[in-house]
């Protein structure tokens, strides 16, 4: 009668057993089968809890943020349409990058000067969810960093006129050249809305960290960082699909 | 249709849910939505806003003030910019928003006679707008300068850029002899 397998064995042997189980793991793996005698002890290794979270990958995920779509669609005079992929780590850490198109047709309060831009901006960075349960809510610290390249246009129907020269020029300034670099803190909350489908939303603390203007005038947008300060709010209200 | 559309619903509230039952984060969430797509733009116009040349009169000794009566005339518009001014030592004048150059003639008139020299100011245009709700401004700058020597000696450029810093551009050094 064989005996019994056991779970836990003394030191020694079991380091000689790790040393064959090395010594044949090419042929056990060719064959799948270890040949057991009488009265060996063979260490079994059940999958404990520990291995389960050593599992690194757990996938990638797309998405849109809706909140730009809608002000499109509301007739917003500026919009921020973007789309993500994200990477899931150990359901903790998010590498993600965004892209979107940043548009503006934006005109003055009592005059007649007029901005406009539409130009693609992108953005890195890192999310940590910091929720310890993994029941399909996500709360998400992180960090991104943008930048975009855009041109711009800083027009009037109206010309500037020299009131001593009497001298009137039309004002049209198109394609000026900008640049804007900046820095997102990011909280956000997410939950699985049905299956691999994901809904959530986030705000974000914006920082321009650098900015080249054309030399007319800045730009009153900056696509992906928004109204052009030296720092903002954003957010978004995302649908993410995972695969 | 109506069972999944029951079921969406769910999901949205849920989120809604969640979101304000994590406090204040989903107030602020939801509040920075509606300040967002509400708000109204708030830029400040700067209220000094001339762009004018500044220049300074000076001699060998230093700065100086310029008793007889000035009077400084655009040529090429034959406009008076300054009438008979005394006592100046430092003058503002408008730019031209458009010329590549201004020609301005300096006229002394005092009680030993008069004089008169022809200043040429060549200058590259740059419109500015600082905010779509301001007003827009031309600023320059100088590129080169140079003049007639009947009264002035040498002129010099000490700032090149005319906006709202208002600060010297030229210093006019007039002959002692």
């Amino acid at each position: 009668m064989a005996r019994r397998t056991c779970r836990y064995i003394s030191a020694p042997i079991r380091n000689s057993l790790l040393v064959l189980l090395v010594l044949l793991s090419s042929p056990l793996s060719a064959q799948d089968t270890l040949r057991v005698e009488l009265g060996d002890t063979v260490k079994i290794e059940l999958p404990k809890k520990k291995d389960k979270e050593m599992r690194i990958y757990y996938g990638v995920a797309v998405g849109a943020d809706l909140v730009g779509l809608g002000m499109k669609v509301a007739g917003v005079e500026w919009s921020l349409m973007e789309v993500m992929a994200r990477v899931n780590l150990k359901d903790k850490f998010f590498p993600i990058f965004e892209m979107g198109l940043g548009e503006a047709d934006h005109e003055g309060n009592d005059l007649d000067y007029r901005f406009n831009v539409r130009a693609p901006y992108f953005r890195g960075g890192m999310d940590y969810n910091i929720n310890k349960k993994h029941n399909g809510n996500r709360l998400f610290v992180g960090v991104r960093y943008g930048f975009s390249v855009f041109n711009y246009d800083l027009t009037s129907p109206t010309p500037l006129t020299d009131p001593v020269w009497n001298d009137s020029r039309p004002f049209n300034h198109e394609s000026l050249r900008g640049t804007a670099h900046w820095a997102e803190i990011v909280f956000g909350l997410e939950t699985r809305l049905w299956k691999m489908i994901r809904l959530g939303w986030d705000i974000r603390g914006k920082f321009r960290m650098a900015q080249t203007t054309g030399e007319v005038g800045p730009p009153w947008l900056i696509p992906g960082f928004g109204k052009n300060d030296t720092s903002g709010w954003g957010g978004t209200f995302k649908v993410m699909v995972e695969l | 249709m109506s069972h999944r559309l029951s079921f969406l619903k769910e999901h949205f509230t849920k989120v809604i849910t969640l979101s304000l039952t994590r406090g204040a984060w989903g107030c602020i969430f939801l509040l920075f939505f509606f300040f967002n797509l509400t708000s109204c733009d708030t830029y400040n116009c700067l209220l000094e806003t001339k762009v004018q040349y500044v220049y300074g009169f000076y001699n060998s000794g230093g700065s100086i003030a310029i008793h007889d009566t000035l009077t400084i005339t655009a040529l090429d518009i034959n406009t008076v910019l300054a009438n008979r001014l005394v006592d100046a030592s430092q003058v503002k004048l408008p730019v031209s928003y458009y010329n590549d150059a201004d020609t301005l003639e300096f006229l002394i008139q005092g009680e030993d006679g008069e004089g008169s020299d022809t200043l040429y100011i060549e200058k590259k245009n740059i419109a500015h707008l600082d905010d779509v709700s301001c007003p827009a401004h031309m600023w320059h700058y100088i590129t080169r300068v140079y003049s007639t020597h009947h009264l002035i000696d040498t002129v010099l450029i000490s700032e090149p850029n005319i906006n709202y810093d208002g600060k010297e551009n030229l210093q006019i050094y007039f002959r002692t002899d």
